[in-house]
Parts: structure tokens; sequence; C-alpha cells
């Protein structure tokens, strides 16, 4: 059992509470209401002040070139600005590529941000590690998602899980196995549910939730109540565990058989012309599944695009002419318009149910690509400079955020480095980051990151 | 800490502020003026302003009266009061015990009167206030009888001025503006850094007078300082209203402003330990007590800071305390209140306890340093606990603790059938020689000295646990033990227990594993900053760390294969730790202790290793008996096992006390300490409540279940249902308690909470259950249960080809899965559900074994 911090910590808010997030019974299958709703009594959370209720990360595996996206330089070289041609958008003066026509339309909703840049190496796991959880580490120094410090502040809003990746975590990006996709030392309790099923087969289903169906039901339902029975007579004495016990089989017995719970992973449920505007794609469909997990109360949504940069159509944009050959043609047929269009899609259709106003849409990625083309016409990894947006919940559209040098080399003003993005969707969702502790590695109290949010994200800044 | 428990002490009201606002608003336009014109006001102003509540009779009395009488002596605390500083009272303590031992907090049913009101005045409340020089005492009046106290007071000719170090810094500390959520925090708060808790008086004076050219001092107005008139309120202040204007932080900033902000920074006068009186209480439910703090300084002077210090409650379930040190009891329960001044902690242990005439007390195992102690403490908190558990509860117990693994059904019916009466110690000595208690043992041991392969290479992380699975199987005193991995130097093959230094990152790290490991003791919060719930500082932590920066490491050339193989070398010419504030090399100095004197060129880990293990240290033998003491029970005497400090004391000192003794006078033998622990009463009690002890979770009393870890909850499943696990990156055929490390990759293993060693925190391991473990054991893809007792050659599976009637059947069942018959209702149940599917008696068998091995009696342990 976890035990945090004994004295009572004055915070800058004027009252003297407990300052770290008490473990004690909420440490475990998520938080307990009760123990949420003394925490925003307390000033830590304040999630019915919060503008910002719950998150979907769309990760752009490999990384699109800041350059032939969100950050154009047509006055620069031919080797620099590449092949593609921007095009403006609804709000005067910015101007994205070409191949977002969709996503020109709804600039207005989008806040660009076109200064970020990362200090660490250049591979795709360090800027993973970066978006993911706000730090780069080691294995022996794993640090967890954003996703698991969201469960394991607020918890389970559903039967849902709070922290879910869609469609899987991200695997094999070339140097190891630290993704930031892990719960870490917050414990497995707020693990990312993961599906490992790709939404976009005709036979699409998740195989952990299957058991409770078709022919196997029956026997499932009949194994339940025996269960029921057993445990009821092998209850003499309550305890901790044993609560904890029965909380987590119950929270499994919901997922696995409430209707509510059944449904959000049911996307046959959508019309077809839902399922077409979001594209019929694993992406396109995992953008629409993100929405349903959302409207079924899951707080933290990734959308992997991409599970690993090799030997398929993905933003790793070398050229190499080999395991890694993709080209300005991918980017042009099938990157750019899949995006654009399950991108877009979601955002409108996030705006239509009305959870738009308490979900933020983060698009991120692990870096930039190179300034100067590489001789083969592609373009390398590129930490110095990149293009990253968010749109939803009071984010202010219609802005950009941070600009780079004439060839996009580097940030001239208003640099940003990914803790401030983290920073940025903690504080959206009423996190005071100054007076929030979590049970670090060793039970320490840490902050959740070590960055400022930044403010003029956010409307009334 | 809330406001609205407010009641002794009135800091705040208007008719106290008053006065002395008026008292202040001398004109002072001359600078050099300033201090003779607030020196002489300061003689009769400190009357008022530090001599407490002078209005006290108009007060509500500080404590509850409780509706019993004094029995024995009352007592006064201090029993003699001696004051040298004119700002600087003393609180008396009225003390009584009612005849059951309940604690009698009388200040408030006291009469206090001074013989000599010239040379010291008291008030209604107890604060004793020196006047002039002289001799005096204070009368108290208390139920009948008549106490004296004498008083002397020295006093300096010229009105101290006000101090930084020992006025403006407990203010700075008890409003918290150095705490690290506001301008402690390590980048500051809106420009404005304070050390963090006040570790750096001289960088705070600094930031207070001169930084941003003094704007933060107004010597003109001295009201307007921004130091004022933000936490006071009059300005806008993000951190709000940290004390108001008129209350005893305020004047005392104030005064000192006006005095021209002076600095004593070269009094090197520091706290050297606070005390709360009394330091342990006995309440009812709801009654309150005062506590009194009080500070010794390195000079051996005391003072009286209950009004300057900060007070806090570890657990508010229990009791809760004001900032001015009153506390209120709660629930029947024990805990303690820590108390703060400047950066020096203590704490009182509080006991309450429901009147309950008709308890019965339990008679007190004179003979057992285990069972005596634990039973003296439930009698004192009139606890009767559970009875001794059945066979089959004890059997599963100790072969889970014990060994990692569940017993099979031969071996329970073995043990049901023994008749002798010492059976259940016959077993243990049995499990002691089982491989499986090394397997389990070393797994353990592998986890708290982090052998890991994500830091040193495969042959070092095997030899690692080879070295650490002999020194288990031969039963190493635990002093050899630890003196043979702090004194290793070499490589794997010339000393195995090297691959412990190879496994630091650094010297730091070193500094951190070793202590938090064979000291129980957390000091990475004191490597950037003085700890914040104990007194360690930053010299301690590179005093400690000067003790291992001979070590280093190089590669050993002879395992091209195998990069991150190490030699640990020892440089005999390297220096010191250089504490990172000062800049100066830190000589070595032992965890709380003293500098030792160690010859130049000798290796200085020997000194530590020796000091460590010495019978005297205070640290290793306590913390390592409390940490394999947590093995057998759901929490450590102290928990968690590896905080230990002054704020966090043990659950039963008594028994820690008799645990360490005996264990020292063991030769620290982990076997003997096990065994003792396991055979005791303690140990052995049900997990069934009794209606006395439902609501206690601390003291021992009856088993307190919990969840089987990672491992052994595997390797059970495993042996229940017959069906393997294969491990990749290890040879085939290791158990889950035989695996190398955390970086196999296994679903079951990390769900469960098996640590990744990259912590030295007994935490890392995950003992919750949680929904997606559940998940696991319910779903059908890669599910640890339902593949299982499907598979065809497992245990649902033979036993249907043994062609066992139900009520056998449902035996077999049970003792396979949770380690135990059936009771008859359980029984009835399982033989209802075969006879409800008579013709698919496989499914049947396989759906119970289903059930049972999702049940709370397979994971968890009664």
């Amino acid at each position: 059992m976890l035990h945090l911090g004994n004295e009572p910590v004055p915070v800058c808010h004027g009252v003297t509470r407990r300052s770290f997030l008490q473990a004690g019974s909420a440490g475990l299958a998520g938080l307990t209401l009760p123990a949420l709703l003394n925490r925003e009594s307390a000033g830590a959370v304040d999630e019915k002040r919060a503008r910002i209720r719950n998150c979907i990360t769309i990760f752009l595996v490999g990384s699109p070139g800041h350059l032939d996206t969100w950050d154009m330089k047509p006055e620069a070289p031919a080797e620099v600005r590449g092949k593609f041609r921007p095009i403006e958008t609804n709000v005067p003066g910015i101007e994205i590529c070409e191949h977002f026509p969709l996503m020109a339309r709804m600039m207005d909703k989008v806040a660009l941000i076109r200064s970020l840049h990362h200090k660490t190496g250049a591979t795709h796991e360090n800027g993973q590690r970066w978006m993911m959880t706000g730090h780069d580490f080691n294995a022996d120094s794993i640090k967890p998602h954003m996703g698991a410090a969201i469960s394991r502040m607020f918890g389970q809003k559903s039967d849902l899980p709070a922290n879910v990746i869609l469609p899987s975590p991200i695997g094999n990006t070339g140097a190891g196995p630290l993704h930031g996709q892990t719960a870490a030392y917050l414990g497995s309790a707020h693990e990312p549910f993961f599906l490992n099923s790709d939404p976009a087969r005709p036979d699409f289903k998740i195989a952990d939730l299957e058991v409770a169906q078709g022919p196997s039901g029956a026997r499932f339902d009949s194994r339940r109540k025996l269960l029921g029975q057993i445990d009821s007579l092998q209850k003499r004495t309550e305890s901790q565990s044993g609560q904890m016990h029965d909380s987590a089989y119950n929270g499994a017995f919901r997922l696995l058989t409430s209707p509510k719970a059944k449904a959000a992973f049911d996307l046959k449920a959508e019309p077809d012309s839902v399922r077409d505007r979001y594209g019929r794609n694993t992406f396109g469909q995992s953008c629409l599944l993100a929405r349903r997990m959302i409207e079924g109360g899951v707080r933290y949504v990734t959308v992997n695009h991409f599970e690993t940069v090799f030997n398929l159509t993905c933003w790793d944009m070398h050229a190499d002419g080999g395991g890694l050959n993709n080209t300005y043609l991918d980017y042009e047929r099938h990157l750019c318009p899949q995006f654009d269009l399950a991108f877009t899609a979601l955002i409108e259709d996030l705006s239509q149910r009305g959870l738009l106003e308490e979900t933020v849409v983060a698009v991120l990625s692990e870096f930039g690509r190179t300034p100067q083309l590489n001789p083969r016409g592609g373009r390398d990894h590129y930490p110095n400079a990149w293009t990253n947006f968010l749109v939803g919940g009071n984010i202010r559209g219609g802005q950009v955020i941070g600009s780079t040098d004439k060839t996009g080399s580097r940030p001239v003003n208003n640099p940003i480095e990914p803790p401030q993005i983290l920073a940025s969707i903690y504080h959206g969702m009423g996190i005071n980051l100054d007076t929030t502790m979590l049970p670090g590695p060793g039970e320490r109290p840490i902050r959740l990151i070590e960055a400022e949010p930044i403010r003029q994200l956010f409307t009334g800044a | 800490m809330k406001s609205k428990n407010m009641t002794s002490i009135p800091l705040d009201s208007t008719r106290f502020r008053q006065p002395l606002v008026r008292r202040f608003a001398i004109p002072q336009t001359v600078r050099g003026a300033i201090a003779v014109l607030v020196a002489a006001g300061l003689v009769t102003l400190t009357g008022s302003l530090f001599a407490g509540p002078i209005q006290a009779a108009e007060n509500p009395p500080a404590a509850t009266p409780v509706a019993a009488v004094p029995a024995g002596p009352i007592l006064i605390a201090p029993a003699t009061v001696s004051l040298n500083h004119v700002r600087q009272p003393q609180s008396l303590q009225v003390l009584g015990q009612t005849a059951d031992g309940f604690s009698l907090d009388l200040r408030s049913q006291a009469q206090f009167r001074s013989a000599d009101p010239k040379v010291a005045t008291v008030d209604g409340q107890g604060w004793v206030q020196p006047v002039a020089t002289g001799q005096t005492q204070i009368s108290i009046e208390v139920a009948g009888q008549s106490l004296a106290v004498p008083v002397s007071v020295t006093l300096s000719d010229a009105v101290p001025l006000f101090s930084f170090r020992h006025e403006v810094m407990p203010v700075v500390s008890k409003a918290a503006c150095n705490s690290g959520a506001c301008h402690g925090y390590s980048l500051g708060k809106n420009g404005f850094k304070l050390s963090l808790r006040g570790a750096d008086p001289a960088q705070d004076f600094l930031a207070i007078t001169k930084e941003q050219f003094g704007r933060r001092l107004n010597l003109q107005f001295p009201q307007e300082s921004l130091v004022l008139a933000k936490p006071n309120g009059t300005t806008p202040h993000e951190g709000g209203i940290r004390f108001k204007a008129g209350s005893l932080s305020n004047e005392l900033l104030l005064a000192w402003i006006r005095q021209g902000a002076p600095g004593d920074l070269a009094d090197t006068r520091a706290v050297a330990s606070v005390r709360l009186v009394p330091d342990r209480l006995v309440l009812l439910p709801g009654q309150k007590h005062q506590l009194q703090m009080i500070a010794t300084y390195t000079d051996g002077s005391q003072r009286d800071v209950t009004r300057l210090g900060i007070f806090s409650a570890n657990n508010t379930q229990f009791a809760d305390v004001t900032e001015e040190g009153l506390v209120t009891a709660g629930d029947a329960g024990e805990t303690a209140i820590v108390g703060r001044f400047e950066r020096t902690f203590t704490a009182a242990s509080i006991l309450v306890l429901q009147p309950d005439s008709a308890f019965v007390s339990t008679p007190v195992p004179q003979d057992h340093l285990i069972d005596r102690p634990v039973v003296e403490k439930l009698n004192r908190l009139k606890i009767t606990p559970s009875p001794l558990a059945g066979d089959e509860e004890f059997l599963r117990r100790v072969y889970l603790d014990l060994i990692g693994l569940q017993p099979k059904p031969e071996e329970i019916r073995a043990f049901l059938a023994e008749t002798a009466t010492q059976k259940r110690a016959a077993v243990v000595d049995s499990l002691f020689a089982r491989p499986e208690f090394v397997d389990h043992w070393s797994l353990k041991w592998g986890d708290l000295l982090q052998n890991s392969r994500n830091v040193v290479s495969q042959p070092s992380v095997y030899m690692f646990r080879e070295f650490l699975r002999g020194a288990v199987a031969e039963n190493l005193p635990l002093d050899e033990f630890v003196r043979r991995i702090l004194k290793s130097r070499g490589g794997i093959v010339d000393d195995p227990a090297s691959v412990y230094f190879a496994l630091s990152k650094d010297t730091n790290d070193t500094v951190e594993r070793a202590t938090q490991v064979f000291c129980g003791v957390r000091m990475l919060c004191a490597r950037c900053h003085t700890h914040p719930l104990e007194n360690w500082t930053q010299a301690d932590y590179y005093g400690l760390a000067s003790f291992f920066t001979q070590v280093s490491t190089r590669p050993d050339t002879r395992y091209p294969q195998a990069p991150n193989t190490k030699i640990v070398q020892v440089t005999p010419t390297a220096g010191f730790a250089i504490h990172p504030r000062t800049g100066q090399p830190q000589p070595p100095h032992f965890l709380g202790g003293n500098e030792p004197t160690i010859p130049a060129g000798a290796d200085r880990r020997e000194a530590y290793a020796n000091w460590l293990t010495s019978a005297d240290n205070p640290f290793f033998a306590r913390g390592m008996v409390n940490r394999i003491w947590s093995y057998f029970f759901h929490r450590g005497i102290i928990e968690p096992v590896d905080d230990v400090r002054s704020t966090n004391p043990p659950i039963n000192p008594a028994l820690l006390d008799a645990l360490t003794r005996d264990f020292i006078d063991n030769q620290f033998d982990v076997r003997h300490l096990m065994r003792m622990i396991v055979l005791s009463d303690t140990y052995q009690r049900t997990s069934v409540a009794t209606e006395s002890n439902r609501r206690d979770q601390q003291n021992f009393s009856r088993a307190i279940p919990r969840r089987v870890p990672a491992e052994a909850l595997l390797d059970s499943l495993i042996q229940a249902t017959g069906v393997n696990e294969n491990f990749g990156g290890v040879p085939g055929g290791f158990r889950a308690a035989q695996l190398p490390d955390g970086t196999v990759d296994n679903q079951f293993l990390s769900l469960f909470g098996k640590p990744q060693r990259m912590d030295a925190c007994e935490c890392e391991r995950d003992r919750n259950s949680n929904m997606l473990q559940a998940l696991h054991f319910l779903g059908t893809s890669g599910s640890s249960i339902g593949s299982r007792v499907t598979n065809p050659n497992a245990r649902p599976a033979v036993l249907v080809n043994q062609k066992l009637n139900d009520e056998q059947l449902a035996t077999e069942l049970h003792l396979w899965s949770i380690a135990r018959h059936p009771r008859p209702d359980e029984a009835a149940v399982v033989i209802e559900y075969l006879k409800a599917n008579p013709d698919k008696r496989l499914e049947a068998t396989q759906d119970i074994m289903w059930s049972l091995l999702n049940s709370r009696g397979f994971l968890l342990v009664d």
C-alpha cells in the first residue's frame, strides 16, 4: 500500500492541505469517487472548472516534415522548400500544405505551434518519450505516459478504462523498446488498455472482451455465477485487499458485460457514411473509435498513426530506397489525404456532438525533418524544429505560436519544448501543476512535469 | 490546521491588534533613530506582543475537560523556568492522568500566579513572560493541589535586536513561504526564490533584503514592504493570505523591518533538537490536549517555540492538530503528531482509546519476545486478538511466505495427519531446506539490490544472482553478507558481490541504494536539498558519499562479448565528495553519527561497513528486522519499511526493540529471525476478525490478507493447473521465482507488479489488485487461467480421468487451487454445479477450477 508524505504541505492557494495525492484506497483500481471529491475540494484538481475533460492524442509515428506540412517556406530555395505548395486557410495569414484542403477550412479551430524542438537524440524513441511523457529517460528510470498520469489522477469515468491506446502501442521504431507508452511507476492499474486489433477490418473485435459473447457467453455466465457463489462463501472478514480484489473483478465484469461498454467498441453501430467520412483505413477507423471511446467515458485516448516505421507507408520520409522508402509521392497520395480526412472528420464529429468543447485533440510527433532535402529527395530526422497542433476545449484556434527561421532550421521566437505541451494539457484538465504531486519512483512525491503551460494557447490568455 | 479549530490563541483578534498598531505608529523619519526608538518602545511592546493571549480569561479553554478526575501526581512542565530573552516567554504545561491512564490537559483549569510580577508575569493560560532580572516563582492551583515552579530571569540591559535567523526565518517557514509549492520551488515563484524550507538563511537574507534593489522591504513605510503586504493580503498575492495583519508572524516581520532589517548571519547558534511535551498522549475520542514545543540550541539553551513551530498530523483519522499545537483525538487508534521548528523534526505518539470497562485483558505471554509486546500493546488498546489459525490456513500462509508457493494436496494431507505437537515448527524447518526457499529469498535480494540486465551484462547478472543464492542457501549472517557486498572489488569472477557497485549509476546512486536498503532511510531528497521530513541535510548526504568516492568501474576486457561487464576498482587517493552548495569537500561522516578518522589511503568503505554492521548501529539490525517482519505481515513495524525517520515512528517500539536485540544476540541469523516470527502466536493468528479487533489493521491482532506477489502467484498457478509458462530470454524450465531480473517480457508478471528493479524502494513491487489483472484472468486471449484450465493435459482433465465422485472431485479441486479443503457449504456449491452438468463433467470441472483460481482464496494470502 502506498503511503505518501505525512506532512500537510501548505500550497499557494491560501489553505493548508495534504498536497501529495493520498494513495490509500485510491491507489488501486483507480481513484474512488470520494477520494476524487476530496481532492477537488482540496484544490489540486478542479475537474469541474476544467474546460478540458478528455484528451485525444494523435501521434504521428515517423514524423512528418514540418516544411512539407504545417510550416511551409515557399520563399526558400528549392532544396529546402520541397515539392509542395502552401494554400490559404480560413484564417487570413495562416497557410498550410496544399494536401490538407479539409484542414485548411477549419484552421480557425487549430492552434499551430511552429517552434517545437527538443535537445536529446534524433531517434524516434527520443521524441516519443518526450511527447508521451514529457521526459527523455533510460531503461532504469522509465517515466509514465500522460494517459497513465491522467488515469492515476482522475480514475475511471465510466465502465471503460480511463486510458486507451488505439489500435496498439508503438512497436519497433529502430532504437529500443522505450516508447513512453506505459504506466511505469504509477502501477499496472494505469497501464493503457489497447485493442491489438485493427478496427478497419471487417471482422474487428477485441479478443479480451469477447468472452462474454456468442456461444461461449452462456458458459461465461455460468462461470461468473459460480465464482460469485464461491467468493461470497470465502468472504469472512472484510479487508482492504479483499475490497480491492472485488473492485478489480467488478470493474472487469462491468467492462465485459455492460451493454454500454460493449457498444463503445462496436463500430458497426456507425452508419456507413460516418465510417467513410473518417476513411476506411486503420487510422481513420481508430479516430472514429477514439470518438466512441470519449463518448463512452474514456478520459485519455492515444491514436498511434502507425505502429512502426519499417516496411510500410508512413511519415518517416527518408526516401532511402529500402525499408524506409517513403517519399513525396507517399505523402501526396496516401499520408496527407488519410490524415486530412480522419482528423477533420474527428474534429467535425466531436464538434457536432458537443464533445469538442470538453475534449482537446493534440496532434503530436517526434520531431521535424531536415530542412535540406537529402540526395534522394527525402528528409531525415530533425529535432531542432517542428510543428504540432492542438484543437478543442478552451484552446484558442486560428493562431500560430512561435515561428522558425527562413529555412525552418530553428525556432526564432517563443521556442517551445515538448514538456510545455503536456503541461498545457494537464493545466487545461484542471490540474494545478504547482500543487499536485504524484508518487514518483520510490514514492518520492514529484511534480507531474517540470514545465509551465503555454498560456497563449488558451482563450482568455 | 483549519482556522475553525483555532481556539486557543487569538493572534488575529481585533482587540489584540489595535494597541499594537498604535504603538508601532511612532513617527520614524530618521533612519538612525529607528533602532533606538523601537528598542525603547519594545520594552513595553513585547509584553503584549509575545506574552501570548493576555485576554486568556475571555477565551474558551484550550482543552475540553474530561469528565474524569486526575489520579496520582500532577506534573508541571517545565519543572523550572529559566528566561533570558525578553521576547521568549515560556508556557507551562499542567499534566495529569486518570486512574485508567488517560492523559489530562489541566492547564485551562489551573490558576496561575506570579509571586513577583516585577520579575515575571504569568497569564491565565500559563505563559510566563520575563520582565526584569531576578528570581521568583509561579504558583499553580489545580484540582485542589498547590504546585510551584521556580522562575529565574536574566535579561541583558539592552533589548536585543530582532533576529533574522531566529525570529524571521521561523515565520517564513511557518507561513510556508519557502515550501516546495511556493517560493522554495527550485525556480522560485514570480521572481522571488527562497531556499527550500529555509536550508540557506544567507541566501534568503539576500533574497529578502537586497534583491530587486531591496524593493521587497520598505524601510520608510515598513507596513508597505512586499514581504508583509503580500502574505497578509494587503497586496494581491498568488499564494493567498499566509498570515493576517496583526498576527504574531506579521508583527515579528514588521518589527524586524522597523529596526532596519538587521542581519545576524554570523550567529552560529542553531537548533540542535526539538521535542514535544508531552511526547505521548492517551486520549478519548474527541478529547483535546495542548502540546508544547521546545527547541534546544547548539549552545544548550532552550526556547519554547510552541507559537513559531509547525504542527502536523500523520493520520487525521486518529488525531488532528491545529497550527498552535492543540490536538483533537479522532477515532480509536494510534498515530503521531509531528512537530517541526526550522528544519528539525520530532514526533509525539497519540493513542486514542474507547473507554471499555468490560474489556478483559489477554494474558501476556511473558516469555515470548514477539507475543509479549504485541499482546501488551493490544491490552493497552483494549483489543482482543483473533485466535490461532487452523492448520490449513497456517500451512498455506507459511508456504507462500517462506517459499513462494502453495502447498500441494499431499503436503496438506500429511500435515493434517501429523499428530506431533511441534508439527508447525517441523514444517517450518522443512521449508528452510527446500530449494524454493533459496529461489524466493534470493529473488527478494535481487529486487532490493537491483540486479538487472538493463544495467550490467548478462554474465554479471547471473554471477551476482549466484552470489545471492549462495548467501541464502548457507544462511550467511546478514552482517557478513552486507560487509562482503560493501567491501567487494574486482571483476565478476574475482568477486561476484562486486556487481553491487557495477549496478550503481554513480556514487550518489550508491549512497541512496545503500542507505535505503541497509539503513531503511531514504536519502535521495538530501542530495539536492534538506530532507523535507527528517533532519538530514546535504552535509549528511555528501558525508556518506565520501565513503564511496574511491569506487569506480572500468570495463572488464576478459568479457569482450559482454559489454557492461565491469571491474570495480578502489582508488585510495580519491578525494571526498563535494558539497554542492559550499563547493567544499565533505569529510566522511556516519549517518546521524560522528566523523571517523580514517588513515589516508585506506578503503573508506571498510569504515562504513564496520560501522553499519556493528552491534550498536542504530539503523542496520533494526531496519533489517523491520523489513523481514514486513514480508510476513501486511506491513512493517515501521511502515513504509524503508522510510525510517523520527517523524515515522514504529507502531510498536517495544516489539521492534526486542526483535532487534534478539537478531543481534543471534549474530544476524536470518533464519532464526524468520523462525521466531512464523512460530509466534502473532503470525499464526487467523485472519477472521473478532468483534474487538475488526477495525484494527495496525497492531497485528489478526492476519490481514495480502495479495500474493506476482512470482508466487504464477508459480502457484502453474503448480495448480500443471501447465507451464515459457519465459523468453532465460534457460528453459525456470520458475517465475528463479528469473534473473525484471527484464523478462511476461504480461502476467508485469500486470501483477513484478518490479523492474529501477529503484531500491520496496514500494516498486506493486501489491495491489486492479481491473486489468482481473481482465487478464477472466479473458480468453493470452489468459493465464482460461487457457490453462482447458488445456487437455491440465489438472481438470487429469482429475476427471481419475473417475472421482463429486465430493472427492470438489475436494481435489479445492486442494489444488486454493490449498485447503472446502467447507461443507463450499463443497455443496461445487457438487451442485457438477450435478447440474452431468454430461459435461470435464467442462464443469474446468469451470470450477477457473472460478476457484479467480477467487480471493487463490489471489490473496489469508
